[in-house]
């Protein structure tokens, strides 16, 4: 059931949020071993929690939005009690959080439950969804495959329906490339939009925190309770609130829906390239719009993340290199080495990039494109077959989301099943229009062409 | 336009393996011998990107970036 009818029973009374929590345990405990989403299970919290929403409708007071429904978060968000590993063995040594991150308490304001802590890729410097200490985590689709990462057991969770709502962070795709892999929405807000407080950073200049969700209508709610300014980080933009769930339903309305080309083109990517047709052609996209500067914004990410991320975990990389999971300590050892004037060339591209992308949404509204180059991968392999080329597969999972959070464009990943595996679209805005994004959206959700599935 | 023999670029020109060597002893940062592979290979993709970043057909008498520092508290006038 999707979490806002979920809530609807709860405050119409049909279900009590005891039973629902009650079988959203049950659920866990059953079939997250299949997939290793889950790597904490806050079980006693939950039931807590679900018994204050009943509570409070006996007695009468109001319910938020999201009463009574399951939610979960990546473990870089701090959970109190818990110590915030972000996918590391290094940081299970932290001191337990004494505070919830402050996307789980607007979530939990809402009436959210938190039942746990996510998997992920080792300090988000990942896509794949692998994990030397906690697993590999797995696609509800499909087993053999990778669940996409950093935010892994967020992809994994919410579509094997172990969480209505779950909560990732994006740096380069670690969102989108999930949502793709798995077959769920995920949303990656404009940079600066919802506020970063309580998490465990990747590479702050380019760090997003976002929901993902079963459809559309669960995603836009656990946004709007989301957004609000939080001083304590220092990127959260001063905006006001705008709530996006009341304008869901104004469908496209005259908005100039362009298809990505130039370095997103998708000919020799048959899953992409039929996935992204279908969805442009429900748009009624037409125009190509060239992305000029997008290669250039991609490698600007990509050393901006290499150079900034290492230089944050320098110490930890001096002291116990051999704590780190493999896959992720030679990236960061190599950024640690890179020159100055690379990062700053990276920052001066970023800004130039944003500029030219700036001057393409004058006459466009939203741009479609690709989120990952394939369906899901098997686990453990190593190479991406790439336009007629042999690749490294891990870095360039993300190619087609990276440049977008490169310049931290708001951009709603929507799944299109072409077989039994899904693949992404990406549907993106410019800053701010978050509304837009979810709109569009909503209007592919209704026509059928884009869904999740539940994992036979 | 930017200029393909920019300092930044000449940087690329470094052997790897020195550059390894020499920025590793700087950082004093010990990089275990089966680690230099991996190391050496995610070097060369960061010196690819550098080499991207370098391309962008940017104005030579401006540093734009992307981060702005926007000192005083906030709410300030």
């Amino acid at each position: 059931m999707p979490g806002h009818e979920l809530a609807s029973r709860i405050r119409l009374g049909e279900v009590s949020a005891m039973e629902a929590t009650r079988a959203a345990l049950a659920r866990i405990e059953s079939i997250n071993p299949l997939v290793n989403a889950y790597t904490d299970v806050t079980a006693g919290r939950a039931l807590a929690a679900a018994g204050e929403v009943d509570r409070r409708r006996s007695a009468g007071e109001r319910l938020g939005p999201l009463a009574g429904v399951g939610f979960a978060a990546k473990n870089l968000f701090d959970i109190r009690g818990l110590p915030t590993r972000a996918g590391s063995k290094i940081n299970r040594e932290r001191a337990p959080a004494s505070r919830d991150a402050v996307l789980v308490e607007r979530l939990s304001a809402a009436g959210g439950i938190l039942l746990g802590g996510l998997n992920m890729g080792e300090y988000a410097y990942d896509f794949t969804g692998e994990n030397a200490h906690d697993g590999d985590c797995l696609n509800p689709h499909d087993r053999t495959r990778m669940s996409g990462g950093s935010s892994s057991g967020s992809g994994a969770a919410t579509a094997a329906g172990l969480a209505s709502i779950s909560l990732g962070s994006d740096t380069n795709g670690s969102i989108r490339v999930p949502s793709s892999f798995c077959g769920i929405f995920g949303l990656k807000p404009t940079y600066g939009r919802l506020p970063r407080t309580r998490s465990f950073p990747f590479c702050d200049s380019l760090d997003h925190l976002g929901p993902l969700a079963r459809n559309v209508r669960d995603l836009a709610l656990a946004y709007d309770v989301m957004q609000g300014h939080d001083p304590a980080d220092v990127a959260c933009a001063p905006r006001r609130i705008e709530h996006v769930a009341p304008s869901l339903q104004e469908g496209l309305g005259g908005l100039r829906v362009a298809i990505a080309g130039g370095y997103f083109e998708t000919s020799g990517l048959p899953e992409a390239q039929a996935a992204v047709d279908a969805v442009a052609h429900a748009l009624g996209a037409t125009e190509v719009a060239p992305m000029r500067g997008a290669q250039e914004g991609r490698a600007a990410a990509f050393l901006i993340t290499n150079a900034e991320s290492s230089a944050f975990h320098l110490q930890r990389l001096r002291d116990r290199a051999q704590d780190f999971d493999p896959d992720t300590r030679d990236r960061f050892l190599a950024g640690a080495l890179l020159p100055a004037a690379w990062l700053i060339q990276a920052q001066r591209v970023r800004r130039w990039f944003h500029d030219e992308m700036m001057q393409q949404f004058a006459s466009v509204d939203l741009i479609v494109a690709p989120a990952t180059p394939c369906v899901a991968p098997k686990i453990g392999e190593k190479i991406l077959r790439f336009r007629g080329q042999d690749l490294p597969l891990r870095p360039n999972i993300g190619v087609f989301t990276q440049p977008i959070s490169c310049i931290g464009l708001p951009v709603v990943s929507v799944p299109v099943f072409l077989g039994p595996l899904p693949i992404g679209v990406q549907i993106i805005a410019a800053p701010w229009r978050e509304d837009l994004c979810l709109r569009a959206a909503y209007v592919l959700e209704c026509s059928g062409l884009v869904t999740s599935r539940r994992p036979t | 336009m930017t200029d393909a023999n920019d300092d930044g670029l000449k940087s690329m020109t470094l052997d790897r393996e020195d550059m390894l060597d020499a920025l590793a002893s700087a950082l004093e940062l010990d990089i275990d011998v089966a680690c230099r592979p991996g190391v050496l290979a995610f070097l060369g993709v960061a010196s690819r990107m550098a080499q991207i970043v370098y391309s962008a057909p940017m104005e030579s008498d401006s540093v734009e970036m992307a981060a702005a520092f926007r000192p005083g508290l906030e709410g300030e006038a």
